[in-house]
């Protein structure tokens, strides 16, 4: 399964698209899929993870050779690791956050072209589906 | 419809000139020989009202705050109705109960308005009353129309200030529980639906739901916040009229925000810093929550309230006297009074805040001797209502040696002045002004007047005392009086 993000109104995307595997079905699916609320909720916690094993690796100090420095200056950043730590992610409070923000309309899930807009409707996902969270802006009008 | 056809439509109906005949009409002046008709202080504002050009005549009645309420406060309720069946005959039934109603509305307006209340002033509500009267007459008098017409273009009549009181009329005509009243609830629910062809969304809805006395109105306007998703223009329309809601409206809308946990949005945010004046930095993250919690409980146990003045955090003291204002600012000034000799900078600050923000005729008297607060920042925000003369209202030369000695306590370039009580307010409002508080003496009338030029930095991070020219206008202070 391929995920890309999105903004209404821009050609640039805020996050790189990236490939996930595709949630195995779980026994008691019946092999019916998942709903957009379990699609959802294992993106955000796979991306959870991912954040904090990259927080991880950033913590470690590295040693690095001479080219190694020089080809991370070429790139413009050297980064010998080292960072402190930002502290536990809550992965609950963010999944929570997430199906909030799609009941509060603030993003779109459009599965295989499919806009999504129930978070109870079962979804079929294959090797193959292509993710777009789509970002909306609030409307400040009156 | 098209705007055009709305507006030939609006000129068909309108009769100009037809107030002024039913006032001066013969049968008028018979019920005025046998007692009867609109009382005299009344029809002299309506005719002064109307001899000024249209466009202005919104603006002069906003000018009469005070002066309206000082000629209107013996006015009996049978004098009340016969004034709207007068001026408004074929809506006299919604202007009698709206008349009612606005004695829940909170007596302060415009932008900086908190939400207190003041059932024990006569003068006070009939300000309010007659402001509003006289605006609904200029509004809405010379159209041949009744209820539901009105209901129907409120939009297109309102211009760009009559939405709110046109949204009293309305919450006046919900409140009969007539079919007029039923009739009235449909149209408006179309109109939000956008399914009615002339109704256009607009303040006077929300208004008219939050400002009525039936449950199902604010239900209505509950279910829109809830439903308004993205739409931070639609909630910020809703809940910067829940503080002129009927008081037990807003409690419910209290309960919703923490319920469904609404703080998460912006509007949400914004709304609740304008009703509880705190002005925060907007950048900063605000734990609304507890502070809602807080009020909720003192809005509903005035045993929890009185408690709370005896606190030691000021934030709590202040949100007890915001609470005890809401229902009834008289009841407020004394405890409020009270705290200006806390031994607590905190405590003295908040107490002065909130008299301040009273625009209270009694709150005035006390904030005299404020200035004399040994902490700069406490005396600051006390000389934040002395920007407009108000001689006539307090004793006018402790006023002036009071701003003498604080001349002589700031820094001559000028004192930063640091938070007070963790709110942002200081730094808002903290009048920074040359001459030191700036007292500038002018000989008026063969007398002395103290008028210091305020100049505000809201969302500034630290407030300094510095030079400036500007002054409020009268008519932001004063606005209520105390029933003494």
């Amino acid at each position: 399964m391929f995920i890309e993000t999105r903004v209404l109104g821009k050609k640039s995307r805020p996050l790189d698209g990236w490939s996930a595997p595709t949630p195995p079905a779980d026994a008691d699916d019946g092999g019916d899929g998942l709903t957009l609320r379990g699609l959802i909720e294992r993106v955000v916690r796979a991306e959870v993870r991912a954040f904090e094993q990259r927080e991880r690796t950033r913590r470690f100090v590295r040693v690095l050779a001479e080219r190694e420095i020089s080809a991370a200056a070429a790139r413009g950043k050297v980064d010998p690791g080292g960072r402190a730590a930002t502290g536990h992610v809550d992965e609950d409070g963010a999944v929570g956050a997430a199906l909030q923000g799609f009941e509060d309309g603030l993003y779109l899930v459009v599965l295989d072209g499919v806009e999504q807009r129930d978070l109870e409707r079962r979804v079929f996902v294959t090797d193959r589906s292509r993710l777009v969270f789509l970002r909306l802006t609030f409307l400040a009008g009156a | 419809m098209d705007n055009d056809r709305i507006r030939e439509e609006l000129a068909a109906r309108r009769r100009p000139g037809a107030v002024l005949q039913r006032i001066g009409g013969l049968k008028q002046v018979a019920s005025i020989l046998t007692g009867g008709g609109i009382p005299g202080p009344l029809c002299a504002l309506v005719e002064e009202a109307f001899a000024a050009p249209e466009h202005s005549r919104g603006y002069l009645v906003a000018q009469k705050r005070g002066d309206v309420g000082d000629k209107l406060a013996g006015l009996r309720d049978a004098d009340w109705k016969r004034a709207g069946s007068t001026l408004l005959p074929q809506l006299a039934h919604s202007v009698a109960s709206a008349s009612k109603a606005l004695a829940m509305r909170p007596y302060q307006d415009g932008l900086t308005r908190k939400p207190f209340r003041c059932p024990r002033s006569p003068a006070t509500l009939a300000d309010v009353r007659g402001r509003w009267l006289l605006r609904m007459t200029i509004l809405l008098g010379d159209y041949d129309a009744d209820i539901r017409w009105v209901a129907e273009h409120a939009a297109h009549l309102a211009g760009w200030w009559g939405s709110t009181d046109i949204g009293w009329l309305l919450a006046g005509a919900l409140n009969l529980g007539d079919d007029t009243a039923r009739d009235g609830h449909d149209i408006l629910v179309a109109t939000v639906l956008g399914e009615h062809p002339t109704g256009q969304m607009g303040r006077h809805v929300t208004q008219a739901f939050m400002s009525c006395e039936s449950a199902s109105g604010w239900e209505y306007v509950e279910k829109l916040l809830l439903s308004a998703q993205r739409q931070e223009g639609l909630r910020q329309v809703v809940l910067e009229r829940v503080d002129e809601a009927h008081p037990m409206a807003f409690r419910r809308m209290l309960r919703l925000i923490l319920e469904e946990n609404l703080s998460r949005f912006s509007s949400v945010v914004r709304a609740a810093d304008t009703w509880f004046g705190f002005q925060w930095d907007g950048s900063s993250g605000v734990a609304l929550e507890p502070l809602l919690r807080r009020v909720l409980l003192f809005l509903e146990d005035p045993a929890a309230r009185a408690a709370a003045l005896q606190e030691s955090d000021a934030e709590t003291v202040y949100l007890a006297l915001w609470s005890t204002a809401f229902d009834d600012v008289d009841a407020a000034i004394e405890p409020a009074s009270a705290l200006l000799a806390a031994p607590s900078v905190e405590i003295r600050f908040v107490a002065t805040h909130f008299l301040v923000q009273s625009l209270w005729s009694s709150a005035l008297r006390r904030l005299v001797h404020v200035i004399a607060d040994p902490d700069l920042r406490v005396a600051a925000r006390a000389l934040d209502i002395f920007g407009a003369d108000l001689e006539g209202s307090v004793d006018g030369a402790r006023l002036f040696h009071n701003l003498e000695e604080l001349i002589a306590r700031v820094p001559k370039r000028g004192a930063t002045l640091d938070r007070c009580a963790g709110m942002a307010v200081v730094e808002a409002e903290a009048p920074a002004y040359r001459g030191r508080v700036g007292a500038r003496r002018q000989r008026i009338g063969g007398r002395f007047r103290a008028t210091p030029p305020l100049h505000t930095r809201p969302r500034s991070a630290r407030a300094r005392l510095l030079p400036s020219t500007h002054r409020r206008s009268g008519t932001e202070v004063g606005q209520g009086h105390d029933h003494a």
